[in-house]
């Protein structure tokens, strides 16, 4: 499931970028362009040649294929984990979604012109320090019009989004600032996470409070720098990994 | 910009804002969709798991390397010595602590401490087993770039690396062979404790070398004050009830699997003892080291050396005479009374010969072990003279060409000849075949070598040879080792019973005395025997308890 949702994520990110891919069952054949060669494939030399020499390059062509086999194809990219190359498109990928910006269409608009309202957003993996708590995938909205915020796990049909500005369609100016709006929404997964971890983070204060001597004992020891920085890993607390940001112009307000 | 929630990078919201304040870029909305569903099936995982575990499907792990790995991350603070006995993968172990840190954000560096001949061996299991990239550092300056750096302690405790290296922070110290760690005075144990770090590893497989102190030692390090003063430990150690305390804390910091308690199918290990006859030539020279004893220990002149030279003339002849060779035994050398200029010919000795007919009779891989250098070249010249191509391995190659062996064995020789230096680390159950040429009397060291092939990955019966001289000191000390099998059961089977009382635990230390410091076999007897008069007073006492 997860390698079959990594392989698609990295075709997908290729042909965002604009790359020629010639998709088979098993092994897809990546024409890559400049700029991907330059990132991905470790060429450094060559890439300084032809600057120095003023003389477009060649990109290199690669074969993504899902499983290792006998008969390895020339420049062969095995879709794994494993793999640096592999991996450091699966990064790409996701760090080009870091922030994003999307338009949601009114099915029927009633008037010729449909306002549309700005959200921003933020979502990420909801979980705590120090390990051991699960995790979720949670998401916190704010209506820059209204101030209204909702949290959940999936707010917009993030599929359904337009890159552009669909025609009839006309943006509403926000009301409320971005700083204050991005404060809100943190305060609300915050709290969110706060009653979801309540049994985790009672027994991560007990673990704190275990830790205590020991992290005592490096003061002590004068291990000062060793100190703070356990007893930040210590010391319970929400935490979101791979936070995405975006602003949504939706119909709801 | 404040805020109480924990971020992996701490400026995300100033730079989102950033974002928000510029001229926005447009997405993809489909790539938006389908990078969510990633991250959802990749981090979200129940309480108390690890989540890395969907990224390693390629591995197969053992219930005690996840137990293991579970306990350091969840109960332990992520500080910890894994001390599982030999073979039983430590090393994968503490990459997954690691990975599992690394992918949690915790961990974005790590400096891994392990012996110079190991060093490959950790790059490739990291990257092979984990995905991580990691740089060996040799010295020049381009560990600076890599997150994850492996390099020696005896390289980066001196300065001015050292300045260097403790003005950095590590997220996470792994240090393997831990046990070299055990003396606060040396500069390995200074080194270690000037880091600054988090999260920290040790790695062993004998937590204790000498005493029960060691421990105590290692704990400081891991977790300074659990264990209170010394002189608490030292008090706590005689008394029964406090060392049932003790060892509820040792729980709290250190993860000791021993073999008979997991469920792998460990495949059969057999040994067998071949006793071999003298040629003439090294028959006669054995003979004369041992007459020359004789005559001196008539007249009282006896010294301390002549066990150790016994034991080398039972190893090669090259290695005897190159012991009497050296300036403190040229009297000895002068007064044997027989030539000690000999031809190639001469120099072949029974084990050798012994050594080749089994190589030349099977396919499969031999690995070689004797503790004497002179013995790894002679034996190495030996088969060569029989078209047999074997590979050194000993402690006083660089790194480079310790794995350079190591891989050479692998993929193109059929034997390896190492000498104790070999005996540390290194994965070799690609091997099934181990000859000892002469043999240490420490048996924790004997069980340090065979680890070397049987351990996890082994899917062949092992067969390990002995090979002992006939009528020389090896049968005679042999025989005192067969009575005193139990003595030796308890010291293999039960030496990680390691809050026994400070002094049973200098068990080893007696032994190398009664072995290597005895004037002669009497004495050695009547040690082992007060060792094992010890022992059955200490297993009473344990009954009683």
């Amino acid at each position: 499931m997860a390698k079959a949702l990594q392989w698609d994520l990295v075709h997908n990110f290729l042909a965002y970028k604009g790359v020629e891919i010639t998709k088979g069952p098993s092994q897809s054949l990546v024409h890559l362009n400049e700029e991907l060669d330059r990132k991905f494939m470790n060429r450094p030399f060559y890439w300084h040649y032809r600057d120095a020499t003023n003389q477009p390059g060649d990109p290199m062509t690669i074969s993504i294929i899902k499983e290792t086999t006998d008969t390895m194809p020339v420049n062969a990219v095995v879709a794994s984990p494993l793999n640096p190359i592999f991996n450091q498109l699966i990064d790409a990928a996701h760090g080009e979604t870091r922030w994003y910006k999307g338009y949601e269409t009114v099915a029927a608009p009633s008037t010729n012109y449909a306002p549309l309202y700005p959200w921003v957003v933020i979502q990420g993996v909801l979980t705590t320090d120090p390990p051991g708590s699960p995790s979720y995938w949670k998401e916190a909205a704010i209506s820059l019009t209204t101030g209204n915020i909702k949290t959940g796990e999936e707010i917009f049909h993030y599929e359904n989004l337009q890159a552009n500005l669909p025609p009839q369609h006309v943006l509403t100016a926000p009301v409320i600032q971005f700083e204050r709006a991005i404060h809100k929404l943190i305060g609300a997964l915050e709290q969110l996470g706060t009653e979801l971890f309540k049994e985790e983070l009672a027994s991560a204060h007990s673990f704190n409070e275990k830790m205590n001597p020991f992290l005592s004992a490096l003061l002590d020891h004068a291990n000062e720098r060793e100190y703070e920085h356990l007893n930040n890993l210590y010391q319970p607390k929400i935490r979101l990994n791979h936070p995405m940001g975006g602003i949504i112009y939706s119909q709801f307000i | 910009m404040n805020h109480s929630i924990q971020f992996e990078d701490k400026n995300w919201p100033s730079e989102f804002l950033n974002w928000l304040n510029s001229s926005h870029q447009y997405i993809n909305p489909s790539l938006l969709t389908q990078s969510m569903k990633v991250r959802k099936e990749q981090c979200l995982h129940p309480a108390k798991t690890l989540s890395c575990l969907k990224e390693l499907t390629h591995l197969t792990l053992h219930p005690h390397q996840m137990d293991a790995a579970t306990k350091v991350v969840f109960e332990m603070g992520g500080r910890a010595l894994l001390a599982d006995e030999v073979g039983l993968g430590k090393t994968i172990e503490a990459g997954l602590i690691l990975k599992e840190y690394i992918n949690r954000g915790h961990v974005k560096t790590a400096l891994i401490l392990v012996p110079s001949s190991l060093s490959g061996q950790w790059q490739q299991e990291l990257f092979k087993h984990f995905g991580i990239n990691s740089i060996i550092h040799k010295g020049k300056k381009e560990w600076r770039e890599s997150p994850i750096t492996i390099a020696t302690i005896d390289l980066l405790k001196r300065p001015p690396l050292r300045e260097m290296i403790e003005k950095s922070h590590y997220d996470m110290v792994i240090v393997d062979e831990a046990h070299k760690l055990t003396n606060p005075k040396t500069l390995n144990y200074q080194f270690i404790n000037s880091l600054s770090k988090s999260y920290c590893l040790f790695l062993t497989a004998t937590p204790i070398q000498n005493r029960s102190e060691d421990l105590y030692h290692l704990s400081t390090l891991l977790k300074p004050g659990l264990l209170g003063s010394l002189q608490d430990f030292r008090e706590a150690c005689k008394d029964e009830e406090d060392k049932m305390e003790i060892k509820k804390k040792l729980n709290q910091f250190m993860i000791r699997t021993r073999r008979k308690e997991t469920n792998i199918a460990w495949t059969k290990r057999t040994i067998n003892v071949e006793w071999i006859d003298q040629l003439p030539y090294e028959k006669e020279l054995y003979h004369s080291i041992e007459k020359f004893y004789h005559a001196q220990k008539e007249v009282n002149m006896h010294a301390f050396s002549h066990i150790t030279l016994l034991k080398q003339g039972c190893s090669s002849i090259i290695a005897l005479l190159k012991a009497l060779n050296r300036v403190q035994n040229k009297d000895i050398s002068s007064q044997l009374g027989i030539n000690l200029d000999v031809t190639p010919d001469q120099l072949i000795t029974a084990k050798a010969q012994r050594i080749l007919s089994f190589i030349q009779n099977t396919d499969e891989k031999v690995i070689v072990f004797t503790q004497y250098r002179a013995t790894q070249l002679y034996l190495s010249w030996f088969l060569k003279q029989n078209n047999i191509t074997s590979v050194p391995f000993r402690g006083g190659f660089k790194k480079g060409k310790k794995q350079w062996m190591t891989d050479l064995f692998r993929e193109k020789a059929q034997v390896l000849i190492a000498t104790e230096a070999g005996s540390e680390g290194l994965n070799l159950q690609f091997c099934r075949y181990m000859i000892h040429a002469d043999i240490p009397w420490n048996p924790m060291k004997l069980e340090q070598r065979i680890g070397r092939i049987h351990r996890i990955g082994q899917h062949e019966d092992v067969e390990v040879f002995y090979l002992l001289n006939r009528d020389t000191i090896e049968e005679r000390i042999w025989h005192v080792l067969q009575e005193k099998v139990s003595l030796f059961q308890y010291i293999i089977g039960e030496h990680d019973d390691l809050l026994s009382s400070a002094s049973s635990k200098e068990i080893d230390k007696y032994l190398e005395d009664a072995f290597l410091h005895s004037r002669s076999e009497k004495e050695i007897r009547l040690k082992l025997n007060q060792l094992e008069h010890f022992y059955d007073l200490s297993l009473n006492k344990k009954e009683e308890a």
